[in-house]
C-alpha cells in the first residue's frame, strides 16, 4: 500500500472532515493533505453542518462516538453518494452500536482512528474508487444486523500457540530481530506471526496488538 | 526606550531565534523508515536517535540523513511503542548530541519545533507549550506520566523532532501518534530515561503479575461488597506456576478489582498501570473470591 495516486495531483479528490474534536481534525487534515492529492474543502463539527455538503465532495471523514453515528443518516442529503470512511477510537464501544443504513448504499470505510498515514490514503483511495475498505475480520461484519461484536466468536479468530509466544515478545516492545532471536526462528518467520496475529485480532500496529491481546487473555500480564 | 533602542532589541530577538533553530539544526536529523514521507529524529548520543515509534514502520533498511548531508544506514535499538519512542543506533559515531534546556518546560513558554522531513533542509514552526497534562492512558496503551499540549501546527514529518527553546536547548520530542493526530510533546526529561532503558536492555522494562485476564461484568450485589460503583473488572483465566500472581495465591476465577486502590475495568488498564515503576514493590491487589472481598499483597516482577 504506498497510497500513491500521482493521477490525481491534477485533480484532487474532494474531501469533507466531520468531527467535534478540532486537535482531531488537525491531524487529519495533515495527514490526508501529505500526499498532496486530497484536498480538504469543508470542516464540519456536527453532523447538522452535513445537510450543506458540497455535491462535489468525494469522501467523508468522520470521527464521532459511536451513539452519534445514528444522525449521519438524518443529516446527509438523499442521493448524495458521496463515500463514507468512518475512524473508530474504541472498538469496543462501537460493537454495541448498529452501523447506520448510510453504510449500507456506498462505498465505506471502517478503520481505527490511530491508522498509519499510509493505510490511511490507501483507503481513502479506494473509497474513490468505489471500493468499500476496513479490517480483516471487522469488514465482514458490517453486513451483519446489530453491529460489530466486541469480540470474535470462540474458535473463529484464536491465536495459535506460536503467535501468543510473539505477541508476549511485542508486548515488551522487542524488535523483529530480538523476538527472531529469542524463539529462535528467521526475522521472516516472525513477520509471517505478526501478520496473523494483526489479522486475528483486528489491528494495525504493536500498540494495538497489545491492547487487544490482552483484553481477550491472550497476554501474560 | 527609543526607536532605535527598539530595532536593536527585536534585531536580537530574532536573530536569537535563527541561532536557536541552527542549534537544533544539528541536532535533527531525517528518519526514513516508512513507505511515504520520511519523520525526524533528534540525536541522543554520538551514535544513537530518538524518534517517534510509529514513524518507524519497518526495521530493516532505516536511513538517516544528518545536519551534514551524509546520509547513514540505521538498525533499531529498541521500541516503546506504548509512550510512541523508538531508538535508532548508527554504526559509528556522527551525531551531535542533543543540548537538554536546563529546566523543564512550562505553560506559556515559547518553543519552536524544529523538524527535517525533507533532504533539503530543517523545518521549523511555532510551538507555545499551552498545558502540561498526565500522567494520561494514551491511545496506544501506555501511561503518560507527563506530556506538553502545543500550540503548533503538526506538519507532514514533525513527528520524532524537537521541540526547542528559544536558545536551541531541547525540551521535548514530538508526535502526533500518541492521542489521535493531537500534536503533542514528550518531555526530554521522560523521552531520555526511556532512551536510556532502550540503549541499555534493547527494551522497555514492564511490570509482571503472571494472569491472563479478561473482563467481566461485576453485578451490582458484588459491587456493593466492593462499596463502590465499579461495572468491570478482570476475570483471571490462567495464573502462571512460579510467578508474583502465583506466589500471594491468586487463583482461576478470582476478580481483580482494584491495584493499590485503583480501580481495574480492563486487562488493557492493568498493562498501563504495570510500568517499570513499579517493578520489584509491593502493591495490593483487591481481589473478589466467592462472593467476598479480598486483598492479596504482591511484590511485582519484572518482564
Amino acid at each position: 500500500m504506498e497510497g500513491e495516486a500521482p493521477h490525481r495531483k491534477e485533480n484532487p479528490v474532494r474531501a469533507v472532515l466531520l468531527s467535534p474534536g478540532g486537535a482531531i481534525r488537525t491531524g487529519l487534515r495533515s495527514l490526508l493533505q501529505s500526499g498532496g492529492w486530497v484536498e480538504i474543502v469543508q470542516e464540519m463539527t456536527h453532523p447538522a453542518d452535513l445537510s450543506a455538503v458540497d455535491e462535489t465532495v468525494e469522501v467523508l471523514v468522520v470521527v464521532l462516538p459511536p451513539r452519534e453515528w445514528i444522525e449521519l443518516d438524518k443529516h446527509l442529503p438523499p442521493g448524495n453518494p458521496l463515500a463514507v470512511l468512518l475512524l473508530v477510537r474504541d472498538w469496543e464501544e462501537a460493537g454495541s452500536v448498529p452501523l447506520p443504513p448510510i453504510f449500507y448504499n456506498r462505498a465505506v470505510g471502517l478503520l481505527p482512528l490511530e491508522v498509519e498515514e499510509a493505510t490511511l490514503l490507501a483507503a481513502v483511495g479506494a473509497l474513490v474508487e468505489g471500493l468499500s475498505v476496513g479490517l480483516p475480520g471487522w469488514f465482514n461484519r458490517l453486513t451483519r444486523p446489530g453491529g460489530m461484536p466486541a469480540s470474535a466468536p470462540a474458535g473463529e479468530e484464536k491465536l495459535t500457540p506460536r503467535e501468543v509466544d510473539v505477541l508476549e515478545q511485542l508486548a515488551q516492545g522487542l524488535t523483529n530481530k530480538q523476538i527472531a532471536l529469542a524463539l529462535g526462528i528467521s526475522e521472516h518467520t516472525v513477520k509471517y506471526h505478526i501478520s496473523a496475529v494483526y489479522a486475528k485480532l483486528g489491528v494495525m500496529n504493536r500498540a494495538e496488538a497489545v491492547r487487544v491481546g490482552a483484553r481477550r487473555g491472550y497476554l501474560k500480564i | 526606550m527609543t526607536n532605535e533602542e527598539q530595532d536593536q532589541l527585536m534585531g536580537k530577538v530574532s536573530q536569537g531565534w535563527m541561532r536557536a533553530a541552527e542549534r537544533a539544526s544539528s541536532f535533527t536529523v531525517l528518519v526514513d523508515a516508512r513507505k511515504r514521507l520520511p519523520a525526524s529524529g533528534v540525536a541522543y548520543s554520538s551514535s544513537l536517535i530518538i524518534t517517534a515509534d510509529h514513524v518507524v514502520e519497518r526495521e530493516e533498511n532505516i536511513r538517516v540523513l544528518l545536519a551534514d548531508g551524509s546520509v547513514h544506514s540505521a538498525s533499531l535499538a529498541g521500541r516503546d511503542p506504548a509512550n510512541d519512542l523508538a531508538l535508532l543506533r548508527l554504526e559509528d559515531e556522527h551525531l551531535t548530541p542533543a543540548q537538554l534546556a536546563e529546566g523543564e518546560g512550562r505553560v506559556g513558554q515559547p518553543a519552536l519545533t524544529v523538524a527535517r522531513p525533507t533532504p533539503d533542509g530543517i523545518e521549523v514552526g511555532w510551538a507555545l507549550i499551552s498545558a502540561i497534562g498526565g500522567p494520561v492512558r494514551t491511545l496506544r496503551g501506555g501511561l503518560l506520566r507527563r506530556y506538553f499540549r502545543l500550540d503548533a501546527t503538526p506538519y507532514p514529518g514533525f513527528s520524532g523532532g524537537a521541540l526547542i527553546d528559544l536558545n536551541g536547548r531541547l525540551l521535548g520530542i514530538n508526535t502526533s501518534g500518541l492521542a489521535g493526530g493531537t500534536f503533542l510533546s514528550i518531555p526530554v526529561s521522560i523521552a531520555w530515561e526511556i532512551g536510556g532503558v532502550l540503549a541499555q536492555h534493547g527494551r522497555i522494562r514492564r511490570g509482571y503479575l503472571g494472569i491472563r485476564s479478561q473482563p467481566v461484568e461485576i453485578p451490582p450485589a458484588l459491587q456493593q461488597v466492593l462499596k463502590r460503583t465499579q461495572e468491570r473488572g478482570l476475570l483471571l483465566v490462567g495464573v502462571e506456576e512460579g510467578t508474583p500472581a502465583a506466589q500471594a495465591g491468586l487463583l482461576v476465577g478470582d476478580i481483580l478489582a482494584a491495584l493499590n486502590g485503583q480501580p481495574l475495568n480492563d486487562p488493557e488498564e492493568l498493562v498501563t498501570v504495570l510500568t517499570a515503576d513499579v517493578v520489584g514493590k509491593a502493591v495490593t491487589l483487591e481481589l473478589l473470591r466467592g462472593g467476598q472481598r479480598v486483598e492479596k499483597q504482591v511484590t511485582v516482577g519484572e518482564r
